[in-house]
C-alpha cells in the first residue's frame, strides 16, 4: 500500500512538472524546431535570447514591473497585516476582505474593470497603469505570507522590549521586523512571482509599446509555436521560479499553507 | 491583541490601514463598481455614455446561441476538470497530510510549480508534449498503443488535463488541509475496536475530509470557469471559453459595454459560487455554536457527523 501510494505520488508529480520539464528539455536542442527529449545539448538558445531586442525588452519591462509591484505590494501589506493581527475589530474581516479579493476574482474580469477605469484617468495605457493592475494582484499574495510571520511572531518579545522601556516603533523595529524579515521577503518573492507571471491583467493594460513577457510569449504562441529562443525564454522564467520557491522553503515553512487552505 | 475598544487602539488601527484602503479604494473597488455600473450601458455608445439602469445587454446575451453555447462549455469543462482533480488529487492529499520534514517540503514545491509559473509557459510545454511530433504521441506509438500520430492538441480532452495540472495544488491542499485536522487517536479507535483499514478510513477519515474537498472543487470550479490561457492554446479557436470571448469583445471588437456584462455575469457565476459557499460554512458555524453554547453539545456532535 505504501508503495503503491509512493509510486503514484511520484506519478502525480511527474505530470504537474511534465510541461515544465519539456520546456527546460526542448530548449537545449540542437534543432532549428523544438522537440523533447532535445537532439543533442546546446545552450545556443539562451544566448540567442540576448540578441532579440523584442524580447529583452519585454524582459526589462516584466523584471521593472516585477520589483516596483512586488515592493508596493509588501509596503501596502505590511501595515495591513500588523492592522489585522495586532487589532481585534469585526472591520477587519472587511479589510482583509478588500485586500485578499483580487486573488479570487476571474482575472479577465479584474482586467477589463481596470482598463475601463485606469483610460479616462489618463492610465490607460502607460507603465503607471500596468503597475497599479500588477500592485491590486500581488499584494493578496503579499498578505498571506506576511500575516503567516506575524502570527508566528511570540507578542511577548515585543511587549517586553515595551515594558523595558523601548517606545512602540523602536520596540517594532528593534523587535518584531527582523523577527519577521524572513516572511516578509517570502511576501515580496511571491509577489513579485505573481506580477512577473501575469498574463490576463498584462494583455488588457499593454500596448504594442508596452508588453511584458508573458504577453510577448503568448502572442507568439499564436504565429510561432516551436520556436527554440522564445523555449529558452520560458525556460529562463521557470528556472528562475523554481529558485525563488526553492529559496522561499527553505526560510518560510510552507506547512502553514495548510493551516489557511 | 489589543481590543479596538479605546479610541486610541481605534486610531492607531486606522492610521495602519487608511493608505493600502485608499490605494485599493482608487485602483481596486472604483473599478469594479465603475464596471458594474458600464454593464448596465446602453450598447450603442462604446464607452457607455449613458447609464440608465435597464436589463438590455444582459436580456440580449442569455439569447445569444453563440454566447449560451461558449457558457455551456466552459461550465462543462470546468465540471469536468473539478471531477477529475477531485479524483486524481485525494490520494496526494493523503500523502502530503502525512508527510514531514523535507519530504514535505519537496511536495510543496513541486505542487506550486504549476501555480508559480506563468501560465503562457506551462500552456506552451503542453504544446510541445502534445503536438504531433510531440513527446506523448512518440512515447504511445512506441508502446503500440498507435500506429500513427493522432492529433492530441484542440480538443477538449487537452483543455482538462492543461486545467488539471495548474488547478491541481488547489485541490490537494484544501484536501490535505482537511484531512490533518483528523484525529489519528479515531482511526486507532475504529481499528482496535475491529474495523478495517479501508472501513476506517470509509467512515471515519473521509467524512472528515468532505469540506476539504468542498473549498477545493469550489476553488478549481471557479478558477477553471475564468481560465483564459489555457482553453485558448489547448483548445484552438474553435472551444473558446467566456475568458476569451470578454478580451475578444473588449480589445479587437472595443465594445466595453458588452464586454463588461460578460465579465459581470462570469463574475457572478464564480465569486457568487464561492460566496455561497461560505455563507453556507458560517451559517453552520453559528448554529453549532448557539447549539454547544445552549448546552446541546451532544446534537452538535451528531450534526457534525450526519453533515
Amino acid at each position: 500500500m505504501r508503495v503503491i501510494s509512493r509510486i503514484y505520488t511520484v506519478l502525480f508529480a511527474v505530470f504537474l512538472l511534465a510541461p515544465i520539464i519539456a520546456i527546460a528539455g526542448g530548449s537545449l536542442t540542437t534543432t532549428n524546431y523544438v522537440t523533447f527529449p532535445p537532439k543533442g545539448l546546446t545552450l545556443h538558445w539562451y544566448l540567442q535570447i540576448f540578441q532579440q531586442r523584442e524580447s529583452i525588452g519585454a524582459l526589462g519591462l516584466s523584471l521593472a514591473v516585477g520589483v516596483a509591484a512586488a515592493t508596493l505590494a509588501t509596503i501596502l501589506a505590511l501595515p495591513v497585516g500588523i492592522a489585522l493581527t495586532r487589532f481585534k475589530t469585526r472591520l477587519n474581516s472587511v479589510v482583509y476582505l478588500v485586500i485578499m479579493t483580487p486573488a479570487m476574482l476571474p482575472s479577465v474580469f479584474l482586467g477589463l474593470a481596470f482598463l475601463v477605469l485606469y483610460s479616462p484617468m489618463g492610465l490607460g495605457a502607460t507603465p503607471l497603469g500596468l503597475l497599479a493592475g500588477h500592485v491590486m494582484i500581488a499584494t493578496p499574495f503579499a498578505l498571506s505570507l506576511i500575516l503567516v510571520g506575524l502570527s508566528a511572531f511570540d507578542g511577548t518579545l515585543e511587549n517586553a522590549a515595551r515594558s523595558l522601556g523601548a517606545s512602540p516603533s523602536r520596540a517594532f523595529l528593534l523587535i518584531t521586523l527582523p523577527q519577521i524579515s524572513w516572511s516578509l521577503a517570502a511576501g515580496w518573492a511571491f509577489a513579485f512571482m505573481i506580477s512577473f507571471g501575469s498574463l490576463e491583467i498584462s494583455l488588457f493594460l499593454s500596448t504594442s509599446t508596452l508588453v511584458t513577457l508573458p504577453v510577448q510569449i503568448f502572442m507568439a504562441l499564436e504565429w510561432s509555436p516551436l520556436d527554440p529562443a522564445l523555449t529558452a525564454i520560458s525556460s529562463g522564467l521557470a528556472i528562475i521560479t523554481l529558485v525563488v520557491l526553492v529559496v522561499a522553503a527553505r526560510f518560510v515553512n510552507l506547512e502553514r499553507f495548510l493551516k489557511r487552505a | 491583541m489589543i481590543q479596538a475598544g479605546s479610541a486610541r487602539a481605534r486610531l492607531q488601527w486606522l492610521l495602519l490601514i487608511a493608505v493600502p484602503l485608499l490605494v485599493f479604494g482608487v485602483f481596486y473597488c472604483a473599478p469594479i463598481v465603475n464596471l458594474l455600473r458600464l454593464s448596465f450601458a446602453i450598447a450603442d455608445s462604446p464607452t457607455g455614455g449613458s447609464y440608465l439602469p435597464r436589463f438590455d445587454l444582459y436580456t440580449k446575451l442569455l439569447g445569444d446561441e453563440y454566447f449560451l453555447e461558449i457558457v455551456w462549455r466552459t461550465v462543462r469543462l470546468s465540471v469536468l476538470t473539478t471531477l477529475a482533480c477531485a479524483i486524481f488529487c485525494y490520494p496526494v492529499s493523503l500523502v502530503v497530510a502525512q508527510s514531514r520534514g523535507w519530504a514535505q517540503t519537496c511536495l510543496f514545491i513541486v505542487l506550486l510549480m504549476p501555480l508559480m509559473t506563468s501560465v503562457t509557459v506551462t500552456t506552451y510545454g503542453w504544446l510541445i508534449l502534445l503536438g504531433q511530433a510531440g513527446f506523448i504521441n512518440a512515447v504511445l506509438i512506441g508502446v503500440g498503443i498507435l500506429d500513427r500520430p493522432q492529433r492530441l492538441l484542440q480538443n477538449e480532452t487537452a483543455i482538462v488535463v492543461g486545467l488539471m495540472q495548474v488547478l491541481s495544488v488547489f485541490m490537494v491542499l484544501s484536501v490535505a488541509a482537511a484531512l490533518q485536522s483528523v484525529d489519528p487517536n479515531h482511526v486507532r479507535a475504529a481499528r482496535s475496536l475491529g474495523a478495517s483499514p479501508w472501513s476506517a478510513f470509509w467512515r471515519i477519515v473521509f467524512p472528515q475530509s468532505l469540506p476539504g474537498l468542498r473549498t477545493g472543487s469550489l476553488l478549481v470550479f471557479s478558477l477553471s470557469m475564468s481560465a483564459y490561457a489555457t482553453p485558448g492554446v489547448l483548445g484552438g479557436p474553435r472551444l473558446k471559453f467566456v475568458s476569451f470571448l470578454i478580451y475578444q469583445q473588449a480589445m479587437q471588437l472595443l465594445d466595453w459595454p458588452r464586454a463588461a456584462s460578460m465579465a459581470v455575469l462570469l463574475l457572478i457565476v464564480t465569486t457568487g459560487m464561492l460566496g455561497l459557499a461560505s455563507a453556507y460554512g458560517q451559517l453552520k458555524a453559528w448554529r453549532q455554536q448557539r447549539a454547544q453554547s445552549a448546552g446541546l453539545a451532544m446534537t452538535a456532535t451528531s450534526q457534525a457527523g450526519a453533515a
